[in-house]
């Protein structure tokens, strides 16, 4: 036989896919073939040194993360029910700044009129509405919707 | 066999609902492909956004899982896709890419696709690395074959469903794969042998 072919069935043969009768012909070239017995040995060393070098492993919460992740892609409500849901509460909480400004703006303003400051056009920003933009939590627009109520 | 029966109960519950169930079988399974990719790819920045991606396409698909084979070679029929993909792509990102006819550039090509070359480079690396870069000058049809038969330990039968090809052709490619790798990794043998 071919030696090239015999080699190729010793490949196999490492693997464990060979017949019976292949097998034995392979057990008894090897005993004679010092050329393949090395390659039988360099292939289960190529073997180990390969399962050797896959230590790779991801992150424990990796299989959590992931199913989430494919949930949102594949049901994209889920997602944009919580946006919202959230929307909605941040409406809410605006309106209600917004509302808070404007009547805390009111009552103040009379004591206000009392002391104008030169210069300012009558309308001081009150510290109220100051602190309330300083926060983040209204918006220049807000805040220009509250001084025009007064 | 126990665990394949198991997996495929998981499949099941799946695909009736259970959320929980792809989360396990992403436990089960995500050391294997974070290995597959690792070898395939020859990277390890590589490993979490491909698997994530795997993963996702499992997911998108497994509702129409036939059961006409295990759940882990239709997996790693994914994985290997995948990878095959991504390598496609950076090849052809690279053509376009602008520096891509200055010399130096040239150069590296050669190197990388030519597996005859840098076998230098090959012993010149740390010893751990060395089965991987040498792994990495394989062609791919190569490398594939090869990681499922030696990380996977899966039988010739199996690799050939997963790639699409007959066990002959797995048979002869795995031959070849090892006798090209025994070709770069002289050295290595002779260190230890
Ligand atoms: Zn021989």
């Amino acid at each position: 036989m071919n030696h090239t072919l015999l080699q190729e069935k010793l490949s196999a043969f490492v693997d464990g896919e060979l017949n019976k009768l292949d097998e034995a012909e392979i057990k008894s070239h090897i005993s004679n073939c010092p050329e393949c017995r090395r390659a039988a040995e360099e292939y289960r060393l190529l073997r180990a040194s390969i399962r050797a070098a896959a230590a790779q492993n991801l992150a424990a919460s990796f299989a959590s993360d992931v199913t989430r992740a494919a949930r949102l892609l594949v049901d994209p409500q889920v997602m944009w029910g919580g946006v919202e849901i959230f929307a909605r509460r941040l409406v809410i909480a605006l309106m209600l700044v917004v509302f808070l400004v404007v009547s805390v703006d009111s009552l103040n303003s009379s004591e206000q009129q009392m002391t104008i400051e030169p210069g300012f056009s009558g309308v001081s920003v009150d510290s109220t509405v100051q602190q309330t933009l300083l926060r983040g939590e209204v918006s220049k627009e807000d805040m220009i919707l509250a001084m025009m109520e007064r | 066999m126990n665990q394949a029966h198991d997996d495929l109960q998981l499949v099941r519950s799946f695909q009736a609902g259970d959320e929980k169930a792809f989360e396990t079988l992403v436990r089960r399974y995500q050391r294997q492909v974070a290995n597959i990719i690792y070898l395939t790819m020859g990277d390890r920045a590589d490993i979490e956004d491909l698997a994530q991606e795997a993963f996702l396409r499992v997911y998108k698909s497994l509702g129409r899982f036939e059961f006409d084979s295990s759940f882990y070679s239709w997996l790693y029929r994914i994985v290997v896709n995948l990878c095959i993909d991504e390598i496609r792509r950076r090849k052809i990102r690279r053509a376009l890419s602008l520096d891509f006819f200055t010399e130096d550039r040239l150069e590296k090509e050669t190197k990388s696709i030519e597996p005859k070359t840098g076998l230098e480079d090959v012993l010149g690396k740390e010893k751990k690395d060395t089965v991987l870069m040498a792994l990495e000058k394989l062609s791919q049809e190569h490398k594939t074959v090869l990681v499922l038969r030696e990380y996977n330990d899966m039988s010739y039968d199996e690799i050939a469903k997963v790639l699409g090809i007959t066990p002959q052709a797995v048979k002869s490619r795995i031959f070849r794969a090892r006798t090209e790798l025994r070709e770069f990794l002289k050295e290595y043998f002779h260190e230890r042998l």
